[in-house]
This record gives C-alpha cells, structure tokens and sequence, in this order.
C-alpha cells in the first residue's frame, strides 16, 4: 500500500512512517496540513494517516477539502481527541477510522491495513472464504470442508468481520467497535472468549487452524503459518 | 511621623472618600436630599398659607385706605390746595381710630414740606415708590428698662400721588404714605424662617451621620468579608467569614460563601489526594520498568525479548490508567460524552448481557440478566455502554468468595415508579462494608483484598461519574445474598455488593402528533 502520513510532529512522524514501512509500506510523509493537501492532489495513495491537529491547515478541514474534490481514498485520524464528540466530528469530516492518541502500533498498522481493504468491489462481495471455510453472507451459512457450522448472529457477524479482513491483524478494539458498536476498552477478556467459542466452532476437529492469536496484538484468519 | 503612623493617617485618609463612595451612603445621601426638600417644602407652604396670607390682606387694606384718600381729594373739585387739607384732616382722624396705622403727607419740593407725619424720619423709600406695596425700616421711640431709645421697626406701605395746581398756575406735588407697622407679623416670619432653617439642617445633619454609620458598618462587614476572601486567595483556605450571629443578609451570604470554600477545600483536597494516587499509581510502574530496562542494560546474558514484551506490557497498564484518568476528567468537566439524545438502557444491557455472558461462563459465573422494556432517559449511549461494562468486569474481577461454589451476578434493568430506570448489577460475592462504600467510588482506591488483582482502582470512578453525568442517583449497597435459600435473620455482611443507578425520566417532549390526539379527546369529551 501506498500510505500519506501528515503528521506535525517529527518524531512521531519518524516512528509511524518507519513502522509502516516495515510492515511493508510506501509511505510519504508531510509535516503539515497544506503540504499534505498539495501531496494528496498529486494521487497515487490508498491510504491516508492524518493527524487532527496541524499547523495552517488543521487535519479536519483538509481531509473536507479533499473529499469536496471527490478524493475518495480511505483516512485514519490521530487525535489525542477522543471523546464521543471528536470522533463524530472526524467521521463527518470524511474520516474512515479514528484513532486516539496514546495508541498501540499494532492497533494503528492493523487498522491502516484495513482501511486499504475497505476500498474496491469487496464490499458487495458476498462469498468469502480462507482455506476451506467458507461464508455465504446471502444464505448465511458457514462451511468448513464442505460441512455446515451452526454460528449464533454474532458470532456470524464475528466472522464476516474477520473474513472481510482475512490475512490481517484485527484488535480488540476493532472488533468491539466493528461487530459490537461499542469504543471502550473492557478491562476483562471478553472478546477474547467470544473468539475462543468460535474458534472451537471452526478449528475444533480440523487440522490446520485459522483463527490465530497475534501476541500483543489481536487475531488473524488466515491459512498461512 | 513614623512609617507606622503614616500609613495609619494615609488609611484613614482613604477611608473618607472610601465611605462617601460606598452605596449605602449613596442612598442615604439621597434620601436625606429627599428629605430636606420636602421639609423645605412643607415649610414654603405653611409659611405662604399663614403669612403671606396676612401680607395680602395689608395690601388690600392699605390700597382701598388710599382710594379712600382719593376720593376725599376728589370731593373738593379742582380748587386748589383744599383737597390736599381736606386728606391731610381725614389722615388725622383715621390715625386716631388704628393701632399700627402710619401716615406721612408731604407736598411740594424741593424742598418738600412735611404736611403730617407719624415719623421720625420720614422714611427715604418714600420718594422712590413704585404703586406697590413695599416694607420698610422705621425708627420709632420705645421705652427699655426705663429708658426712652430709638429702634428700628418693620412696617409695609403704600404710596399715593396727588397733583394740584396753585394759583400762580404752577402744579405741586403731595405724597401720601399709608403704612403698616408689622412688627408681630415680622417676628412669627422670622421665627418661622428659623424654624424651617432647623428642621432643614437637623434633618441633613442627621442623614448625614445615620448615613456615616450605617455606611461604616456596611463597610466593615463588606471589608471583613474582602480581607477573607483575600486570605484565601493568598492560600490560606482554612479561613472563614466570621458571622455576627444577627442573622442578617450579611450573615446569610457569609453563610453562603463558608459553604462554598467548604466545598472547594473539598475538591481541593480530593485533588491532592487524587494527584497523590496518580503520583503512586504511575510512579510505581515507572520505577519498575526503569530498574528493568537498567538491569537488562548491565546484562548481557538479560532475555532482552522477554525483557521487552514485559515493559511493553507494563507501558499498556500505564497507557489504559491514563486514559481512564483522562476520561473521568472530562465526562465530569462535561466537556466529553458527546450529546445527549434518547437512550434505550434495555436493549445496551441486553447487548452488554450479550458481550460479557461468553466471559461470565468462562470464569465460572452465573450472570443472569433481569430486563425489562423501560423508557429512554436521555444520556449517551456510549458512555452507558461503558457504565455497564465497567459494572460486570468490576463484579466478574472482585465478585467472588474463595468459598463460593455458585458466584452470580445480576443484572437488573427495570423502570422507575416515578419515571426514569433504575439499572442494578448485583453479585454474591465478598460485599463491601459500610464504611467503604463511599470510597470505592474514589479514584485509585482499591480496597485491600483487591491489591492482588490486575486493575487500576479508576473503573467504578468512571461510573460514578457517568452517573453524575446523566444526573442518575448511584448507590452502592447489599448485592444478592450468600444463602439464596437463607431464612430468618441474615447477618448484613451476608451480601455481596450491589451497585444501583436510578436515572431520571427524560424531560417530555411535545410531539408533533400528540397534541392532535390530545385535541381528539377533550373534543370527544366536550
């Protein structure tokens, strides 16, 4: 992925774009909200990272202006603003995530990397599939080797979610606000439970597990080691 | 001079123009002008009704004495000087029938000629007279102790001129005063002058001083409320307003402002307290990733990789407690928590019931949920979510007795009887006593038993101010009891803990399509 990271300041900026870049990432980097308007103009990104507070043109109004222009590619917001408000305010300024400062890298990559999926077809795709399980959203039905898992509604939403973003890191938090609707953080294991009855429901009796622990991290569905 | 004395004499110098600037010394000031006028007033028409009434009737008395006069003069055609006899001869005899009565007569001139006269010296203004009544000064003989003196004496009078011709075709002049020796009426004016003037000054004097003391004692009270409240400022804020026990508005806002820097030593002392805890709760995992990483660094056979994930680890803990932290601070600033629209608790508890049961189960507990349909209170359904959460994590983290084979937890969403939802979260577990419950609400306190516990002591202080909030009632009290099947008396310390939030009813909104339905019925009714 190609990412733009506009973020005023140099050392976090260092650690993000570093950290992106080691995960396998493109990334420019602009140190305020004109030059990265200017950047974002030229094209070629998949994915924006965007701090809210910048010198000149603060991060709201310059992802608005880009989003006037018809620039449709995917923005994460960093905000040491995180209250209800600010959020809101960063989704309707065309944000696509928001993520507030102090954040864990992990979360911030595995968010980034979901971001640039959220782009293309996919979104109307209805059959998804790791390996050999497989999910038709239509039916709603699960299959694992061609044999049907009987999944609870969210545990089936659960899995979409993990589906839509196969091969990547997803985190808590992520699931909570993607398949709950929730943002906080709960203090006791609760989704890892909810991932633990369905990773009995689709590993349970198969060779070779999908559903697998990130340390540190989160989860991934994916059939690679 | 001293320094000393001074500043003592610049004080009471400022003092002066201090008290005049006061507002109650203001109002007295104008009062007393009130006042004064309408004394002044008063007198003006007493003064006018009585002795300016009196003067009147003079005036009258002497203009028709003078017509009188004229006529006589009149009487004796164009014959020359027998007019001017004839008048002096009627002067004489009305002379002898009037006390105060006064008469001059004097004709030709220069030199003029005295005709008649009841002066000593005939008075000058004569001369000058304008057909008005005017007063005058006249000396006259009077006997004090014994001894004849001369003394000036008031007296009004008026003025006729008469003309004739003498035989040698030249024309004379006479003049006839008819005066009024007003003496008695002189001296109840100037006594009634003197009187006004008094009552005047009196009633100014008195202003004056009433409105000094009374602006003193405003002062003072105000001032030793000033030095208080500067003390305060100063940070001293043990002190207090002193009251008079008078119980007066003074005392009332004095009483007022005592309850108020009660309240703010309060929150001050909670701040320390707070600011005390933070410095504990952050300090202590920051010295011991700091004597980690320096050990690892003067070992090299050191797992640098657990070293890392460890302190890593402990960075989270720190990142998670200041986010609470932060937070707590701004849902109770009311900066944060967004705004408030309807909210149906039912269905986040049902889905909070959802989230938590897979965790309940895993832990070996029975959570049991009791809900049922409520109406919307207003708040934010973010920030309830994270009031239930914090509620079942709190209950699943401290919520069981070692002894305990069935640990439960209940959650119970129900409505009010006076609107509004109560919401409860109850468990059977160790309960908390009495004394403590008030301070579990406080950040960073984690009562003994829980030290061991992962957790930051901040999870029921977001609740609490959620609650606050949402303007909600918390109570922290009995949970669900030990022995479900107990009968009889049950010792108090036989609970679990049970956290209560009563909600109030949202405030109603007019619906556009109430009031028709509304109208429907009074009209089916009428």
């Amino acid at each position: 992925m190609r990412i733009l990271v506009v973020e005023d300041d140099a050392d976090a900026a260092t650690f993000v774009v570093k950290g992106l870049r080691e995960a396998g990432h493109a990334v420019d980097h602009a140190l305020d909200g004109d030059t990265g308007k200017n950047m974002a103009e030229s094209g070629g990104y998949d994915a924006y990272v965007i701090d809210r507070m910048l010198p000149g043109l603060d991060g709201l109004s310059m992802l608005e202006q880009r989003r006037e222009e018809g620039d449709e590619t995917p923005a994460l917001f960093l905000s040491a603003l995180g209250e209800v408000d600010d959020r809101v305010a960063g989704l309707q300024a065309g944000g696509d995530d928001y993520l507030v400062k102090p954040y864990a890298f992990s979360e911030l990559i595995a968010r980034v990397e979901a971001l640039g999926r959220r782009r293309g077809p996919q979104n109307i795709q209805t059959k998804f599939s790791v390996a050999d399980l497989e999910m038709d959203i239509l039916s709603r039905t699960v299959r694992r080797g061609g044999r049907k898992i009987d999944l609870q509604p969210r545990e089936f939403r659960l899995l979409e979610y993990l589906l839509r973003h196969s091969g990547q890191v997803v985190t808590r938090t992520m699931l909570l606000e993607n398949v709950w609707e929730y943002h906080f953080d709960p203090q006791t294991n609760v989704i890892d439970v909810h991932i633990s009855r369905l990773r009995s429901k689709i590993d349970k009796g198969f060779d070779k597990p999908l559903l697998k622990t990130v340390r540190g991290a989160g989860y991934t569905l994916t059939d690679e080691d | 001079m001293t320094k000393g004395e001074e500043t003592r004499r610049l004080t009471r110098l400022r003092l002066v123009p201090r008290l005049l600037r006061t507002s109650a010394f203001r109002y007295t000031l104008i009062y007393t002008t009130f006042f004064v006028l309408s004394v002044v007033g008063i007198g003006y028409f007493v003064y006018e009704s009585t002795i300016g009434q009196t003067m009147e009737r003079l005036d009258e008395e002497l203009f028709r004495e003078l017509n009188h006069l004229a006529r006589v003069n009149a009487s004796a055609g164009s014959d020359g000087l027998v007019g001017l006899n004839r008048v002096n001869n009627e002067v004489n005899r009305l002379k002898i029938v009037q006390d105060n009565a006064l008469y001059l007569v004097v004709y030709g001139g220069p030199p003029i000629r005295i005709l008649s006269t009841d002066f000593i010296n005939p008075p000058r203004e004569v001369l000058n007279a304008g057909p008005e009544m005017f007063e005058f000064d006249y000396d006259a003989r009077a006997v004090v102790d014994g001894v004849v003196v001369t003394e000036s004496r008031p007296a009004v009078g008026r003025v006729a001129t008469f003309r004739y011709g003498t035989p040698d075709g030249k024309e004379v002049r006479a003049i006839i005063l008819a005066a009024r020796d007003i003496r008695d009426i002189d001296q109840i004016r100037q006594d009634a002058r003197n009187t006004i003037l008094r009552l005047g000054s009196v009633t100014l004097f008195l202003g004056l001083v009433l409105g000094s003391i009374y602006s003193g004692a405003f002062l003072r009270r105000v001032d030793a409320i000033g030095r208080t409240v500067r003390a305060i400022r100063d940070g001293d804020l043990s002190r207090r307003v002193a009251l008079t026990g008078s119980d007066d508005e003074f005392d009332t806002l004095s009483t007022n402002i005592n309850g108020m820097l009660d309240q703010i030593e309060r929150l001050m002392t909670g701040m320390r307290q707070v600011s005390d805890n933070i410095a504990h709760d952050l300090r202590s995992p920051l010295t011991r990733i700091k004597a980690r990483l320096e050990t690892a660094m003067g070992d090299p056979q050191a797992d640098k990789d657990e070293v890392i994930e460890r302190t890593t680890m402990d960075v989270e803990r720190l990142l998670a407690t200041f986010n609470a932290l932060l937070s707590i601070t701004r849902i109770e600033s009311g900066e944060g928590g967004g705004s408030k629209v309807p909210v149906d608790v039912a269905a986040v508890a049902e889905e909070m019931l959802e989230l938590y049961e897979p965790a309940a189960d895993e832990a070996g507990f029975a959570l049991h949920g009791h809900v049922e349909r409520v109406p919307d209170v207003l708040g934010n359904r973010e920030l309830i979510s994270q009031l239930i959460a914090n509620l079942l994590d709190n209950a699943l983290k401290y919520g069981r007795r070692p002894t305990e084979t069935h640990p439960a937890i209940e959650l119970t969403v129900v409505p009010r009887p006076s609107g509004g939802v109560l919401l409860s979260v109850m468990d059977n577990g160790p309960g908390v006593s009495e004394g403590d419950r008030e301070r579990i609400l406080q950040r960073f306190v984690r009562l003994e038993r829980s030290r061991s516990t992962s957790g930051n002591g901040l999870g029921l202080s977001l609740v609490a101010a959620i609650a606050r909030r949402h303007n909600a009632q918390l109570t922290i009290g009995r949970g669900l009891p030990h022995d479900p099947d107990a009968r009889g008396l049950v010792p108090p310390t036989a609970y679990g803990l049970g956290v209560r939030i009563a909600f109030p009813p949202a405030p109603e909104k007019p619906k556009p399509s109430k009031p028709a339905s509304h109208g429907a019925l009074s009209e089916a009714k009428a």
